[in-house]
């Protein structure tokens, strides 16, 4: 290859690479804004796992510690007492989201349909120890399932983390607004699973 | 000679209250929230997920956080993946070097506490052993969103805080 | 003062101004002294003004050809995104390293900022709004844009750190070897105007047409050597994140930062108005006033130099070097003799 060929060549390949940067201007950005746009994500989706209870509100689970056994990184700690009946009763059910690989094992193995994996993700927080949660608080997010358990999981209404649109608009908003937002993401959707 | 300061007490009481101090910190609050430059460093998976928000689908940019590969010039340390005790050293020199007000993030479950490597020898079990952490990211790895999530929650603490940083 | 040639608002302030002088009995070079003042800050704000909105720009023209958004948080569009940066980095720790040479440490942001500030002494506006008229004005923009490079050199090797000064060494290799084609196609401009004063060269344009029609080899040039000379990004080795963590800025912190990110952009929109006002017939124009033209063309150019950031990756060292010594410096040389015929023809 001569050294025309080469001027050449570079020229062509650099204007190129400049009308593709250029149509790319103005096309639509493919951003989609998290604060404003929250992703709907399916049923199955591996967030944080939740306790069920059933529909009395009293809980599914019956501390037989197969999950904190399964569970891979050991963050399931449950303390259970028997009552005047042998019956084993739930202490306290601890799960520590900020080791918890959402692996979902814990809800594949519970016999019982006790744990379900939520679509909650949104989990940060200024101090670690708010990151233990214990029986109550994992039963409450529970309550808010809505829709049917496919695939070990369950989707959530009224998700704790409101942007301020949101709050603005009231709790009663949240629940419509990922459905609504459904075209802006790919994942939207998976309840036909 | 008396000495004015527009920063709050030690006890958090302000020395020159009134709506100067105020709006002054308010403006200086919000742009500190708005652009915060985090490092350009990334140790494990989680880096992924990172790099995956700072891309074109979740665009850290719009928060005005762009990276910035020198520490002198960063806000955010974002510890993205498992600290073993090698890194603990490098981290920790990070640190030192960057300008207050300086921030960390610890992200996902190794960041935290060490997370599935947390019995391992040479993991160490949460960045919060070697700097301080304002605030913690659980998943392993994250969601953008969740990471995104973060930000703005420490772009919540950053707005509450006083000139100077007393942390 | 040439200020005042034209507009008559300066004019008359400034005729009043030296009436109310020689009635209060002051000495006319406090006058002098005084209208150098105004000037200066005027050029000032008007550079600190454009910098807000270039860096603005350039994020958010970034963002969008990479089909992002862009800071979209703060104020409309994200507009005061530059400000937040600004006030944060002005509010931030200022770290002088142990290891740094203390006063060179310091002074080297400065002696950065000054020659991109000097550049706009020769600046045309507008016709009759420039600072100082000088008939060598292209050989004291090329001279400033010279004087860059001592204060890189001070920035890196006053560092006390080994990026620094490789970035600073690797500054200065650029910014000598680039300022050679550089200067050629400045000089076929000149060459067709035969003039080195930037009001000439557009009152030729004006006679004649753009030079850019006449010169397309010398603007290719021009802008290669001048987006090299900025040391962005296709020849941003300098400061080139994955090899010299920040170059020669690695180690600033604070507002001394600041400063050199403000002169990064003020050299960008110095060179822009040069490179307007050489091969775009500068504030010539019709229908619309002379400043907005002139305004117009800057950020055509500020836009071409975005452009080419966001498309071309880095060049390694050694290419960046042929480029500019085997292609650039040939190409401008050939392109000075053709200027030669043409103008003698």
């Amino acid at each position: 290859m001569g050294l025309w060929q080469q001027v050449a060549d570079g020229v062509t390949g650099v204007v190129k690479g400049h009308l593709v940067t250029f149509r790319n201007l103005f096309r639509r950005p493919v951003t989609y804004r998290y604060p404003e746009v929250r992703p709907n994500l399916p049923v199955g989706t591996r967030g944080m796992p939740v306790l069920l209870s059933d529909d009395e509100g009293n809980l599914l689970c019956t501390a037989c510690e197969v999950c904190a056994r399964e569970c891979p990184v050991q963050v399931i700690h449950i303390t259970a007492h028997r009552d005047e009946n042998k019956k084993k009763v739930l202490d306290e059910f601890d799960i520590d989201m900020s080791r918890c690989m959402f692996c979902g094992i814990c809800a594949e193995v519970c016999a019982f349909g006790a744990i379900a994996m939520s679509d909650i993700y949104e989990l940060a927080d200024f101090e670690q120890e708010n990151l233990i949660y214990n029986k109550e608080r994992l039963a409450e997010l529970g309550r808010r399932r809505k829709g049917p358990i496919i695939n070990y999981g369950i989707k959530t209404e009224g998700n704790p983390y409101q942007s301020p649109a949101e709050e603005a608009e009231g709790s009663a908003g949240t629940a419509d607004k990922p459905a609504q937002s459904a075209p802006a993401t790919p994942t939207a959707g998976g309840t036909s699973r | 000679m008396a000495v004015i300061r527009l920063d709050s007490d030690v006890d958090g009481a302000p020395i020159l209250p009134g709506v100067v101090t105020t709006s002054l910190q308010r403006v200086i609050n919000w742009s500190r929230k708005s652009s915060l430059w985090y490092m350009l460093f990334g140790i494990a998976c989680c880096a992924i997920e990172m790099m995956a928000t700072g891309a074109s689908r979740h665009d850290f940019d719009r928060f005005g956080m762009i990276f910035r590969a020198s520490p002198r010039q960063s806000d955010l340390m974002i510890v993205a993946g498992t600290v073993n005790e090698k890194m603990a050293d490098v981290i920790r020199t990070l640190y030192a070097q960057m300008a207050e007000p300086r921030y960390v993030l610890a992200m996902g479950a190794c960041a935290t506490n060490g997370g599935p490597y947390h019995d391992l020898y040479n993991v160490v079990d949460g960045v919060d052993r070697v700097v301080p952490v304002d605030i913690y990211v659980p998943g392993c790895p994250p969601r953008p969103e969740a990471l995104l999530h973060a930000v703005l929650r420490l772009q919540e603490k950053i707005s509450q805080e006083g000139i100077r940083r007393t942390a | 003062m040439y200020l005042a040639a034209t507009s008559s608002l300066p004019l008359r302030l400034y005729q009043w101004t030296e009436q109310l002088f020689t009635d209060l009995g002051l000495p006319l070079w406090l006058l002098a002294v005084l209208v150098a003042t105004v000037k200066a800050a005027l050029i000032i704000g008007f550079i600190l003004i454009n910098v807000i909105f270039l860096i603005w720009l350039e994020r958010k023209l970034g963002g969008h050809i990479q089909n992002r958004l862009g800071p979209v948080y703060t104020g409309p569009f994200g507009l005061l995104q530059t400000v937040a940066d600004a006030l944060k980095v002005l509010v931030k720790e200022d770290i002088i390293p142990a290891a740094a040479d203390r006063w060179v440490f310091m002074a080297a942001p400065l002696v950065a900022f000054v020659p991109s500030v000097m550049i706009w002494l020769v600046v045309p506006f507008a016709p009759g709004v420039q600072a100082r008229d000088l008939n060598i004005g292209t050989l004291y923009v090329a001279a400033m844009t010279g004087c860059t490079v001592p204060a890189l050199l001070m920035a890196g090797w006053s560092s006390g750190n080994k990026w620094s000064l490789l970035g600073a060494f690797r500054a200065g290799a650029q910014l000598v070897s680039y300022e050679v084609p550089l200067i050629l196609a400045t000089l076929a401009v000149v060459m067709l105007a035969g003039s080195l004063s930037l009001n000439d060269i557009i009152r030729a344009q004006q006679e004649s047409t753009w030079f850019i029609f006449l010169q397309p080899l010398g603007f290719v040039v021009y802008l290669i050597s001048a987006i090299a000379e900025l040391n962005r990004t296709p020849f941003d080795l300098p400061e080139a994140e994955s090899e010299l963590v920040a170059g020669f800025n690695t180690e600033y912190s604070g507002f001394r930062f600041a400063i050199f990110f403000l002169t990064e952009y003020a050299n960008l929109l110095g060179s822009s108005a040069i490179a307007a006002t050489l091969f775009l017939g500068g504030w010539s124009g019709p229908f619309l006033p002379p400043f907005v033209w002139f305004l117009l063309k800057t950020y055509l150019f500020v836009f071409l130099a975005m452009w080419i950031r966001f498309t071309l990756p880095r060049l390694r060292v050694d290419q960046l070097m042929n480029l500019s010594w085997k292609f650039l410096l040939p190409v401008a040389l050939i392109n000075v003799l053709g200027t030669g015929v043409f103008v003698a023809l």
